[in-house]
C-alpha cells in the first residue's frame, strides 16, 4: 500500500501545484499590463463612492467635505496598495484572484441579478460539470467499447470503416459541429431546441423540468459525443493492437489457451492503464470543447460565460473563469489519477 | 519506440500519407496564388471596408443552390458600360446615351437596381444632366429619376470633373423619384390603385420586374431595357463608365454575407493565413519542445529537473482557459496573430519535451554516442549532431500533429472573438456569422464552408502525421 499512497502522492503534489503556477502567472501578467492596477482603482472607486455618501451625512460644510473625502481617498487607494507599484502588491493579487475577490462585474448579472464575480460563477459550475462530465462517460465507454471490438477485428472493412471515421472526428471542432446540428435539426428538422437549458419559461414541476433539461442537453450532448469518441476509438485501438503483439500474448496463444481468456486476461486487462491515461489526458480537450459547446449552444454554464465576458470587456470575470477552469481541471485529474492507481496492478503492488 | 532514418519510398507507402501530400500541395499553391494576386492590406482596406461591397447583394446564397432547388433565382448582374451606345446633339445639347436591354427569365426580383456613374468631365459652367428611363416588356417606358451634377464653383477652371474617386451611385430601388413615376405608370396601366406606403410592404423589387394580378405581384418575365441619358449643355463631355447593377438572389461560388462581402474572397484570404499559423507554431513548438526534450534527456542533472518540472506544471494547464486569458488580457497588443502563436508555443512545448526526454536517454547509453563521446565530441555536437538527426522521423511525426491544433486553437479562439482583426481567419468569418445570428435563420453558406475548409486543413495534416505513425514505430505494419 505505501508504494501506491507514494506515487499517488508525487503525482498529486505535482498537480496541485499548477494551481499556484497558474496563480502567479496571471498575476504578473495583470501586474506588467496595468490590469491589475485597472481592477484595483475599480474597486478602491466603489469603496471611495460608499464613503463619500455616509460623509455627505455628517459634513454640511463643502469645503470641509472636500477635504474630508481626498483624506479618505488616499486612505483607502493605500488601504489596495495602489500608492506602490504592482509587483509589491503581487502576493495581494494572488490571494485576490484565488478568493475571487476582484469586485463586481459592470454589466453581467447572475441569474439572482448579483454583480459579484464569485456568485456569478459559482451558481454556473453544476451547468458546465453537467455538460463536461454526461458526454465524457458516455463517449469514453461508448468509445472504449467500439475500440475494442475493431481492434480484435483487424483488417476487416468495419476495422477501416470505423478507423477513418475516427480520424476524421480527430479534426472536427466541436463548435463548428454544433453548429452544423444547430442548422440541421434545430433550423430544418425543427427536433430540438438550439440554445438555452430549459424553455422559458421552465416547466413547475421537478420530473418535467428534467426532461425540459434533457431535450434542451440533447444537441449539445451530441456535438461533445461526436467530436470526442474518434478519438477513444482510435488510441483504445492503437494500444490493444500493440498489446496484442507481445510475445506473453503468443506464448498464451501457444499454451493452447481459449481465445477468450487470451483477450479477457492477457489484451484487455492489460490495456486497460493506458486507455484510462487517455482518458486523462482527453480532459484538457473535453474542458475546452465543452468552452465552446456551451457558447454556440447558449448554455447557461461558465463556457459560454467567457464568451459573454470577452464580448463586453469583463476582465475580472475572465481572471477568475481561468482560475476556476484550472481549479476544476485539477480536480478531476486527481480524482481520475486515483482511479488510474487503484486500477493499475502494477502501481498497486509496488 | 524504434528510431531509425527512412527513405522516400517508404515515406510514401501509406495511402493516407499520399492523400494527405497530394491535398497539401494544392492547398500550398493556391496559398501562394492567394499572397500574389491579394494586396498585402487586404484585411483593413477590403474585407472589413463596408464600402468596398456596397454593390453586392447581402446575404445571399451561392450561385449553384438553383442547380438543387430547381427554382430560378436572378444571378448577380453587372452590366460595365465604357462608351455610350449613342452621341448626338439635341438642340443645344450634347447627348450620350448608354442602353441595357437584358432578357428577364428568373422566378424572382431581383434584389437592387444600382447605377453607378464615374468620372464625368465637362466644359460648360452649365452643369450636365442625367436621366434614367427604364423600359418593360408589357410596354411601359418610364422616366425613372434624373439629377443635375453639382455645377463648377468660382474657383474652378475647365475641365471640370466630377465623381472621381468614388462613383455616384444611384439606388433606383430606393429611389423617391423612380418609385413614385413607376408607380404612377402601373397605377394606370394596370387600373389599381396602389400607394407608396403599400410598395414599402410589398417590397420596392417588384415594381421594377412585377405586374399586379390578383392582389398579389408576379414576375413579369421577357426583355427589359434600362437606359441613361447625359445631357451636356453648349459644349460636349464625356463619361468615363457607367455601370448597372443588378442585384442577385444568389452570389458566386459562396454566396455572401449580411455586409455583402463575397465569402468566396474571404475564404480564399484565410487559406495562407490558416496555414501559416500552423507551420509557425509547429516550426517553433517543434524546436522549443525538442531541444529542451534532447537537453532533459542528455544533461540530466539539474537542468533535467528543471526542465521536467516546469513541463509537468505546464502540461497540466487546461490549455484553451489560459490562451483565453493571455489573448484577452494582452489584446491591445499590435500583432494579435503572433501572440497568439507565441502563447500557443509557450504552453505547447512541453507535451514533446516530455516524449522526447526517453527517447533521449535510451540514445544516450548507445554505442555511437559513447563513440562520439571518446573521440572528444563536445556535448552541444552530441545532443544536435547525433541526437537529434537520429530523432528526426519520431520529431517529424509529431510536429506534424502539432500543425491541426494549432489551427483549430486560432480558429476556437476567433470564434470566441478574439481573433486578429486586421488579418481575416475562417474563425473570424464564423464567428461573425454565429454573433450575427446566421444559424439561427439557416444561413448555411456563411458558417459551413469556412468550418468546413478548417476541418479539411485539420484532417490533411492529421492524416499525414497518421500515415508516418507505421513509419515512426514499425511494430504496427506486421498487421
Amino acid at each position: 500500500m505505501s508504494g501506491m499512497r507514494k506515487a499517488l502522492l508525487v503525482r498529486i503534489i505535482s498537480l496541485v501545484l499548477v494551481a499556484p503556477a497558474v496563480l502567479a502567472l496571471m498575476a504578473i501578467t495583470l501586474g506588467l499590463t496595468g490590469v491589475s492596477d485597472r481592477i484595483l482603482i475599480s474597486m478602491a472607486e466603489q469603496t471611495l463612492q460608499e464613503v463619500k455618501k455616509s460623509l455627505a451625512i455628517q459634513i454640511r460644510d463643502p469645503k470641509a467635505l472636500e477635504a474630508a473625502i481626498e483624506a479618505q481617498k488616499e486612505a483607502i487607494y493605500s488601504s489596495y496598495g495602489l500608492d506602490k507599484p504592482w509587483f509589491y502588491r503581487i502576493f495581494q493579487m494572488i490571494a485576490r484572484i484565488a478568493f475571487f475577490d476582484l469586485g463586481r462585474t459592470r454589466i453581467i448579472k447572475s441569474f439572482t441579478g448579483s454583480h459579484e464575480v464569485s456568485q456569478i460563477i459559482v451558481e454556473r459550475i453544476p451547468n458546465t460539470i453537467l455538460l463536461v462530465t454526461v458526454p465524457l462517460i458516455f463517449s469514453s465507454i461508448l468509445g472504449v467499447w467500439i475500440g475494442t471490438k475493431i481492434a480484435l477485428r483487424t483488417g476487416t472493412f468495419l476495422d477501416k470503416f470505423v478507423s477513418y471515421l475516427a480520424i476524421i472526428s480527430y479534426a472536427l471542432p466541436s463548435w463548428w459541429v454544433g453548429i452544423v446540428l444547430i442548422i440541421f435539426f434545430g433550423f430544418y428538422l425543427k427536433l430540438f431546441p438550439v440554445s438555452g437549458m430549459y424553455s422559458i419559461p421552465p416547466p413547475r414541476d421537478i420530473p418535467m423540468r428534467m426532461l425540459d433539461i434533457m431535450w434542451h442537453s440533447v444537441l449539445p450532448f451530441m456535438t461533445l459525443v461526436i467530436v470526442q469518441i474518434g478519438g477513444w476509438i482510435y488510441s483504445t485501438r492503437m494500444i490493444i493492437l500493440n498489446i496484442a503483439q507481445e510475445d506473453y500474448v503468443m506464448v498464451a496463444r501457444a499454451k493452447g489457451l481459449s481465445e477468450g481468456l487470451v483477450r479477457r486476461r492477457y489484451i484487455l486487462r492489460v490495456a486497460a492503464p493506458p486507455i484510462l491515461t487517455n482518458i486523462i489526458l482527453g480532459l484538457t480537450g473535453s474542458l475546452g470543447g465543452a468552452i465552446l459547446t456551451e457558447t454556440v449552444f447558449g448554455w447557461p454554464g461558465m463556457g459560454s460565460l467567457y464568451y459573454h465576458a470577452i464580448i463586453s470587456l469583463e476582465e475580472n470575470l475572465i481572471i477568475a473563469l481561468t482560475y476556476i477552469y484550472t481549479l476544476i481541471y485539477i480536480l478531476a485529474r486527481i480524482i481520475l489519477e486515483i482511479l488510474y492507481v487503484t486500477l493499475d496492478p502494477r502501481v498497486r503492488y509496488q | 519506440m524504434n528510431v531509425r532514418r527512412i527513405s522516400a519510398r517508404e515515406f510514401f507507402e501509406s495511402w493516407t500519407m499520399k492523400v494527405g501530400v497530394t491535398f497539401l500541395a494544392i492547398l500550398v499553391v493556391m496559398s501562394i496564388f492567394v499572397i500574389i494576386v491579394y494586396p498585402a492590406d487586404f484585411g483593413k482596406r477590403v474585407w472589413s471596408n463596408p464600402m468596398y461591397w456596397a454593390d453586392n447583394p447581402k446575404l445571399v446564397p451561392p450561385a449553384w443552390i438553383t442547380l438543387l432547388t430547381g427554382e430560378k433565382l436572378p444571378e448577380h448582374t453587372i452590366f460595365k458600360l465604357k462608351e455610350p451606345a449613342e452621341a448626338y446633339w439635341l438642340r443645344d445639347a450634347y447627348v450620350l446615351e448608354y442602353r441595357v436591354d437584358f432578357n428577364y427569365d428568373y422566378d424572382d426580383y431581383y434584389s437592387f437596381i444600382h447605377v453607378l456613374v464615374r468620372n464625368i468631365t465637362f466644359y460648360s459652367s452649365q452643369p450636365p444632366r442625367i436621366e434614367i428611363y427604364f423600359s418593360r416588356p408589357d410596354g411601359l417606358m418610364v422616366k425613372l429619376t434624373s439629377f443635375t451634377v453639382r455645377g463648377p464653383s468660382s474657383m474652378e477652371e475647365p475641365p471640370y470633373q466630377r465623381y472621381v474617386d468614388s462613383p455616384k451611385r444611384i439606388i433606383l430601388s430606393e429611389d423617391v423619384a423612380a418609385m413614385t413615376n413607376l408607380l404612377d405608370s402601373l397605377n394606370e396601366k394596370y387600373n389599381i390603385t396602389l400607394s407608396f406606403s403599400d410598395i414599402l410592404l410589398i417590397g420596392t423589387e417588384k415594381l421594377f420586374f412585377g405586374y399586379p394580378l390578383e392582389d398579389r405581384f408576379n414576375v413579369l418575365k421577357g426583355r427589359y431595357g434600362v437606359y441613361i441619358m447625359a445631357y451636356f449643355p453648349n459644349e460636349p463631355g464625356n463619361v468615363e463608365e457607367i455601370r448597372l447593377i443588378l442585384g442577385g438572389k444568389v452570389f458566386g461560388l459562396l454566396g455572401t454575407d449580411m455586409l455583402g462581402r463575397d465569402l468566396m474572397a474571404g475564404l480564399l484570404y484565410g487559406l495562407p493565413v490558416s496555414l501559416m499559423i500552423g507551420f509557425l507554431a509547429a516550426i517553433l513548438i517543434t524546436s522549443i519542445g525538442v531541444s529542451l526534450g534532447i537537453m532533459s534527456g542528455y544533461l540530466g542533472g539539474k537542468v533535467d529537473v528543471v526542465i521536467q518540472r516546469s513541463s509537468d506544471i505546464l502540461v497540466n494547464m487546461p490549455l484553451l482557459p489560459i490562451l483565453i486569458f493571455f489573448t484577452f488580457i494582452l489584446r491591445e497588443f499590435d500583432a494579435r496573430l503572433i501572440l497568439i502563436i507565441l502563447v500557443l508555443t509557450a504552453f505547447s512545448w512541453p507535451g514533446l519535451a516530455i516524449i522526447t526526454r526517453p527517447i533521449v536517454m535510451q540514445m544516450k547509453s548507445s554505442q555511437f554516442i559513447e563513440a562520439a563521446i571518446s573521440c572528444g565530441a563536445s556535448s552541444r555536437w552530441i545532443m544536435f549532431k547525433h541526437i537529434l538527426p537520429n530523432l528526426a522521423p519520431f520529431v517529424l511525426a509529431q510536429s506534424i500533429f502539432t500543425v491541426p491544433s494549432a489551427i483549430l486553437a486560432e480558429a476556437a479562439l476567433s470564434f470566441l472573438g478574439l481573433g486578429d482583426p486586421t488579418l481575416p481567419t475562417w474563425g473570424q468569418m464564423l464567428e461573425y456569422g454565429f454573433r450575427s445570428g446566421a444559424i439561427y435563420l439557416g444561413h448555411w453558406w456563411i458558417v459551413i464552408p469556412p468550418g468546413l475548409l478548417i476541418v479539411l486543413t485539420a484532417f490533411i495534416f492529421v492524416l499525414i502525421a497518421f500515415g508516418m505513425e507505421p513509419i515512426v514505430s514499425p511494430r504496427l505494419k506486421r498487421r
